[in-house]
C-alpha cells in the first residue's frame, strides 16, 4: 500500500497568499482596494465585496505570568470577495481584515496561472495601499495532502517522508499512531532573509465505502518574507513572489520521498 | 511581553478531498464560510496537534520562527461529514483514460502532431482538473484527439452541446450552445477560471446527471 497525492496531477489542497501591512489601513483606501476589486469581477467572478469585522485584543504578560486581556482599537472594517463553484462552494476568496489581506484559492494548477490570476484579481487594490502604507510581511503557504491508501494503522512514515526516524517514535514511524511535527527556520537567498514554516500532521479520515479510518498527510510548506530585513515594494513584487515560490517549492521537493516527485509533476 | 490576538480573520476555504474515482475522502465542509487566521490550520479529525492553545490565537513571539503556527483548532469527529460531491466524480477516472492516450505515430496522427498531442493532453488533464473543482456536477464529458494532435472535450445533449479544445500551448477555445444562444472564444488562458458566460451556460444543469461514455 502505498500514499497518493490529493489530485491526480498534484497534491495542493490549497495556496494561500498573504499580504500585511505594517499599520492599519485607513477606512478610505480599504474602500478603494475594494473597489478596485470590484471594477473587473464581471470578468474575474469575485463576488463581493461582503463585510467582514474583526477583533482585536492585547495581551500582556506580567511578571507573574499571569496574562492580561485588553480591548484594543478595533480595525476598521474589512471585506471580501469570493468566486464560487457551480455547487456554491467557494474556490477563491480575497480578504482583507483592515490590516492584512489574504488571497486563497483551491483551484490551483500552475505557478504561472497564479501569478497572472492575482495580477488581474488583487494587484492593483493592493498598489492602491502600497502607494500609502508599507508590507510588513509577504507570504506563501502550500497546503498539500497525500492520502495511505491502505490501512490508517500501516501508514509508515518512510514511504512519503523519509529520514525522520531519529525525530518521531517508533509508532508514529510505522503508522500506528497519529504524529506531528512542525519546524522551521531562517534562510538567506542572496540579500533576501526567508522564514520558512514547514509542518506535517498526519490525520485520520472518511473514505466513502470504507467503515475504517484513512490516514492522510497534510503538509504545509510556507515562506515569509518580512521588513525590514527585506524590500517589500511593490515593484519587487514578481520578483518576490517568484522567491517564496521557489523557496517553498524547494523544501516541498526535499522532504518528500523522492518516489512520489512524479506523482505530483516534479522531476527529481 | 506584549502580543496581539486577533481572532476573527481570515479565510479558509471549505476542504475538498478526492479519492480514486468514485470514492471521496473526508471531512470538513462547513455550513457558514469557515473563518480562520492565516496561521491557523485546521485539523480535519483528532490529531496530535497543539489543542491546548487558544484558536483563531495570534502570539507574535520574538523572533517570529514559530508564529505562523502558533494556533490551532481542533475539529472533532462529529462535525465532520461527507464532501465528497465537491469535486466532479468522474475526474479522476478520466485523465487516468487522458493519460493512457499515448501518442502515436502510425496511422492518421501526424508526425508534426505527437508533439502537440504530448502538451495538449497535458493540458487537457489540467483543464478537466479545474471543470471538476468548478463544476462538480457536470456530467463526464466525451474526449475526442484529432489528427493535428488538439485534444477537445466535448458534451451534446439534443440541442445543446459545448466544447473545450486544448492546443498544447496552455490555451484552450470553446464552443457552446444552448440551441437558443452561442457563446465561444478562440484563445484562454489554461488555469484562469471559466468566463462568466460558460461558467453560466454548464452550470446551468443542461449537462447534468447524463453521464455519457467517453
Amino acid at each position: 500500500m502505498t500514499w497518493r497525492p490529493l489530485h491526480s496531477r498534484n497534491a495542493i489542497e490549497r495556496v494561500r497568499l498573504t499580504v500585511q501591512f505594517t499599520e492599519p489601513v485607513p477606512a478610505k483606501i480599504s474602500r478603494q482596494m475594494a473597489a478596485s476589486i470590484q471594477k473587473t469581477q464581471s470578468e474575474t467572478r469575485m463576488q463581493g465585496p461582503t463585510p467582514v469585522s474583526t477583533t482585536s485584543f492585547n495581551v500582556m504578560v506580567d511578571p507573574s505570568g499571569a496574562p492580561q486581556v485588553a480591548p484594543q482599537a478595533a480595525l476598521p472594517p474589512g471585506w471580501k470577495f469570493e468566486r464560487f463553484a457551480s455547487n456554491n462552494v467557494p474556490v477563491e476568496a480575497c480578504v482583507f481584515d483592515g490590516a492584512t489581506f489574504i488571497y486563497e484559492s483551491s483551484d490551483y494548477h500552475r505557478w504561472s496561472a497564479m501569478v497572472q490570476r492575482v495580477r488581474k484579481v488583487a494587484q492593483d487594490a493592493l498598489q492602491r495601499a502600497s502607494d500609502a502604507l508599507t508590507f510588513g510581511l509577504i507570504s506563501l503557504e502550500y497546503i498539500d495532502r497525500f492520502i495511505f491508501e491502505g490501512r490508517a494503522t500501516d501508514a509508515a512514515i518512510p514511504g512519503i517522508f523519509p529520514g525522520l526516524e531519529n525525530v518521531l517514535s517508533s509508532e508514529a514511524i510505522e503508522g500506528r499512531q497519529l504524529w506531528h511535527l512542525h519546524r522551521g527556520w531562517y534562510e538567506t537567498s542572496g540579500e533576501a532573509i526567508l522564514l520558512v514554516n514547514q509542518n506535517m500532521d498526519a490525520q485520520d479520515g472518511q473514505v466513502l465505502g470504507r467503515e475504517e479510518p484513512a490516514r492522510s498527510l497534510q503538509l504545509t510548506t510556507r515562506a515569509d518574507l518580512r521588513s525590514p530585513h527585506n524590500s517589500l515594494e511593490m515593484a519587487g513584487w514578481d520578483s518576490n513572489l517568484d522567491l517564496l515560490h521557489q523557496t517553498t517549492d524547494l523544501h516541498f521537493k526535499k522532504v518528500l520521498s523522492p518516489h512520489l516527485h512524479a506523482s505530483v509533476g516534479i522531476s527529481s | 511581553m506584549i502580543g496581539t490576538l486577533v481572532a476573527g480573520l481570515p479565510y479558509v476555504l471549505p476542504m475538498i478531498f478526492i479519492s480514486s474515482p468514485g470514492t471521496s475522502f473526508a471531512v470538513r465542509n462547513p455550513d457558514s464560510h469557515e473563518v480562520a487566521a492565516p496561521w491557523l490550520f485546521e485539523q480535519l479529525s483528532e490529531g496530535t496537534s497543539d489543542k491546548t492553545e487558544p484558536q483563531a490565537a495570534h502570539v507574535q513571539p520574538e523572533d517570529g520562527l514559530s508564529e505562523s503556527f502558533t494556533s490551532k483548532t481542533v475539529v472533532s469527529a462529529a462535525s465532520s461529514r461527507q464532501v465528497g460531491s465537491q469535486i466532479a466524480p468522474w475526474a479522476d477516472q478520466a485523465i487516468v483514460s487522458l493519460r493512457a492516450q499515448s501518442p502515436k505515430h502510425d496511422g492518421d496522427l501526424l508526425d508534426e502532431a505527437v508533439e502537440t498531442q504530448t502538451a495538449a493532453l497535458e493540458d487537457a488533464v489540467e483543464l478537466i482538473s479545474h471543470l471538476a473543482i468548478e463544476l462538480p456536477d457536470v456530467s463526464r464529458p466525451m474526449i475526442s484527439i484529432d489528427e493535428d494532435g488538439y485534444v477537445c472535450l466535448f458534451w451534446v445533449d439534443e440541442d445543446a452541446m459545448a466544447s473545450m479544445t486544448s492546443y498544447g500551448d496552455a490555451t484552450y477555445s470553446f464552443f457552446a450552445t444552448d440551441g437558443v444562444r452561442e457563446i465561444r472564444s478562440n484563445e484562454e488562458p489554461l488555469g484562469a477560471p471559466l468566463p462568466p458566460k460558460l461558467m453560466h451556460l454548464l452550470a446551468s444543469g443542461i449537462f447534468e446527471k447524463r453521464t455519457l461514455a467517453a
